[in-house]
């Protein structure tokens, strides 16, 4: 029967491989799951939270990608009337990518080379012209923000692993003018998830900064459990993990100068893409979900985050998904008070970075719409992500779909020759995003026909 | 009839019950590691270790590190807890008899002064022993940009969970340390 199924699939992915998906291929629940086979531009996908496989429907298996070159035959594939060029090549580990007010494109080199560069296009917006190095000699660079908001940015803002610091900026500054100065330094340093996003509110009051689990799903990290735990929630958040996990698995606030630290939400075991909605201050979170519970469990999430929620990590998943795994037990008192994301995103595609669209180029309708950058999996049998994929909005929400934007990273079962990792747009309204496989910056341009 | 079910649970989502929990065994957990760490023992990766025929003590403290934190990296955080912790003591020691894999290297470096420091614990021929600090893995015929990466993860204390490694690391430079890795790896 399940050798039947896998007919079925390929049936699916002989259809995708025939080039772009018809306009009205939705693919819903199971149906939208698949593998870089079955990816073509334009196709829609939904997954809701009834559609998660049980754990362990299929095995635990590990496929790490291979980066290689771009081989000769190689070719992104976007939707019509789409573009999609190498913008900046060379740039070794290229992660976060932030523009600044006068279009300098700012990208965190995370690893090996631990720098932040600045890459200044031509007049066309099309090629770097001048790639400075912003600073150099840092512990994992990630996240970037301008500080304060608005066109006049007097700070750039730089997440590492253990702090947060900040360099002075003044408009057209491509390396920075001075020491760096440290506004957080209590962010935890260590086991498994390094990477920190950092994101102001639009009125510049509050300071995002998002930290990630200490590990896969808590097996050992925990330790004895606070022993008045209302109290333990309510210095910290409902949900929130103690032990080694305390303040990860966290977006955490604190003011611009690095002060009154607090959770601002809980259970979010990895968002390594932070982003604001300009339009309301909303929070958002992309978030990679869980590993060893098989190809198909659990979903990844790009979700808006709100104030004091728990979104299940590391006892529950994507609602009351319960998980037996983490030290000292389950936490039934914990269950009816999961907050369900908002898009859930097949198993393992791992979303790292998100932005939304301002407008000024692409198609109208799209104005508002989240873009994801997804890095791919290592723990399925057959890769997935490794694409940009929209994310729709309705009135400033997220539909709960997303659709295949950018794909073709891949190349045979084990190879591939890019890893998304963030998205940003330019000034122009062109998205930008990020490959740290291959270390190239792309750009995405359109034309209406 | 069966085909059309399973359209049928493509095309609408309707999710069949048709997988079984996936019986595991030790076996078949350990095996889910060959896909990174090699088939024949030989990874495809330089940036990944050799771990058959590594000292089973050795294999099992870094099981334990990678499960608490101790030792850090996402994959192996996320992968040493597919082993339960009863079985990590018998899982290491399925992996370390394992035979470790031919080297393929033709010609042996010239051996860097600074080996001899190195012998003390690793042992004279630098297949491992175990030291005052505890086990000390082995080294010959290891990767050289594994070693390599390990070497200024000690040294920056990105891998912490050897205070005599960080502090014997941070007195070398970067590049003895790539000579020393380049060696290592010829043997
Ligand atoms: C997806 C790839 C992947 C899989 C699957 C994987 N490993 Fe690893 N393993 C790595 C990488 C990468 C490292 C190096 C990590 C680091 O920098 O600490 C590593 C390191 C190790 C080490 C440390 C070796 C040394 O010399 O210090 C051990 C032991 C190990 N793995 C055991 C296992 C076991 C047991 C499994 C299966 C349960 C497994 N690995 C599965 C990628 C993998
Ligand atoms: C005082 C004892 C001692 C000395 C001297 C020593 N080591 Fe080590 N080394 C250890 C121990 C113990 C470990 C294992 C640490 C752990 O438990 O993770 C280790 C681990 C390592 C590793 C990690 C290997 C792996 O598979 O991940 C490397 C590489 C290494 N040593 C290189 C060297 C080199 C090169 C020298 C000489 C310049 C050296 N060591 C000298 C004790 C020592």
């Amino acid at each position: 029967m399940a050798r039947l199924c896998l007919g079925a699939s390929s049936a699916l992915a002989l259809i995708a491989g025939m080039g772009l998906a018809f306009a009205d291929d939705v693919r819903e629940g199971r149906a939208a799951y698949g593998d870089w086979h079955t990816d073509a531009p334009g196709v829609m996908r939904k997954i809701t939270g009834k559609d998660i496989a049980a754990p362990l429907e299929t095995p635990n298996t590990a496929n790490r990608s291979k980066v290689v070159p771009k081989p000769a035959d190689a070719e992104l594939k976007t939707m019509p009337g789409f573009k999609v060029e190498p913008l900046a090549t060379g740039l070794t580990g290229a992660r976060v990518l932030r523009v600044a007010p006068n279009g300098d494109i700012f990208v965190s080199q995370s690893r090996p080379d631990g720098k932040v560069s600045v890459i200044r296009a031509n007049k066309a917006g099309d090629k770097a012209e001048t790639i400075e190095t912003f600073a150099s000699g840092l512990k994992d660079p990630y996240g970037i923000a301008f500080y304060p908001p608005g066109a006049n940015p007097k700070w750039v803002y730089i997440g590492m692993e253990g702090k947060i610091v900040r360099y002075p900026y003044k408009k057209g500054d491509m390396k920075a003018s001075g020491a760096a100065e440290t506004i957080v330094s209590d962010i935890i340093v260590g086991p498994s998830h390094w990477t920190r996003d950092v994101a102001f509110s639009p009125d510049g009051k509050v300071m995002y900064v998002a930290v990630g689990s200490g590990s896969n799903v808590a097996t050992e990290t925990l330790g004895p459990k606070p022993e008045d735990m209302a109290k333990f929630e309510k210095s910290h958040s409902l949900g929130s993990a103690w032990g080694k996990e305390e303040w990860r698995s966290n977006v955490l606030t604190y003011t611009p100068e690095g002060k009154d630290k607090k959770v601002y939400a809980a259970g979010i075991r990895n968002c390594s893409g932070l982003a604001v909605q300009q339009e309301t201050g909303t929070v958002f979170c992309a978030t990679n979900e869980r590993d060893l519970l098989g190809d198909n469990t659990p979903p990844d999430y790009v979700t808006s985050v709100k104030k004091g929620g728990f979104y299940g990590w590391p006892w529950f998943y994507l609602g009351d998904h319960e998980d037996d795994r983490p030290e000292g037990g389950p936490r039934p008192d914990l269950k009816g008070k999961v907050t369900m994301p908002d898009v859930l995103v097949q198993p393992h595609s791992a979303p790292l970075g998100i932005a939304f669209n301002p407008g000024g180029m692409f198609p109208k309708s799209w104005k508002g719409n989240a873009f994801a950058a997804l890095h791919g999996s290592w723990n399925r049998s057959l890769h997935t992500g490794y694409k940009i994929v929209r994310l729709p909005t309705k009135g400033n929400k997220l539909t709960g779909e997303y659709q295949d934007f950018v794909v073709g990273f891949t190349a045979g079962d084990e190879n591939v020759w890019g890893r998304p990792v963030d998205v940003t747009f330019a000034r122009d309204g062109a998205m930008l995003f990020s490959d740290d496989g291959n270390g190239v910056v792309y750009r995405v341009t359109y034309k209406a026909k | 009839m069966k085909k059309w079910l399973c359209a049928l649970a493509f095309v609408t989502g309707v999710a069949l019950p048709i997988f079984a929990r996936a019986a595991e065994t030790l076996e078949s957990t350990v095996a889910t590691c060959w896909s990174c760490h090699g088939a024949a023992g030989l990874p495809s990766d330089s940036t990944i270790p050799i771990i058959w025929g590594q000292s089973a003590a050795y294999i099992e403290k870094q099981l334990r590190d990678y499960r608490s934190g101790e030792r850090s990296s996402q994959i192996m955080s996320s992968m040493s807890e597919s082993v339960r912790r009863d079985d990590l003591a018998r899982a290491a020691d399925m992996i370390a008899k394992m035979p470790w894999p031919q080297s393929s290297s033709t010609m042996r470096e010239a051996a860097p002064d600074l080996i001899a420091s190195c012998q003390a614990c690793h042992g004279a021929d630098l297949m491992g022993a175990v030291s005052v600090e505890g086990v000390a893995p082995r080294l010959a015929g290891q990767f050289a940009n594994y070693l390599s990466d390990q070497m200024s993860a000690f040294a920056r204390n990105e891998r912490s969970n050897s205070k005599a490694m960080t502090s014997l690391m941070q007195s070398l430079s970067e590049a003895e340390r790539a000579e020393i890795a380049k060696y290592l790896a010829s043997l």
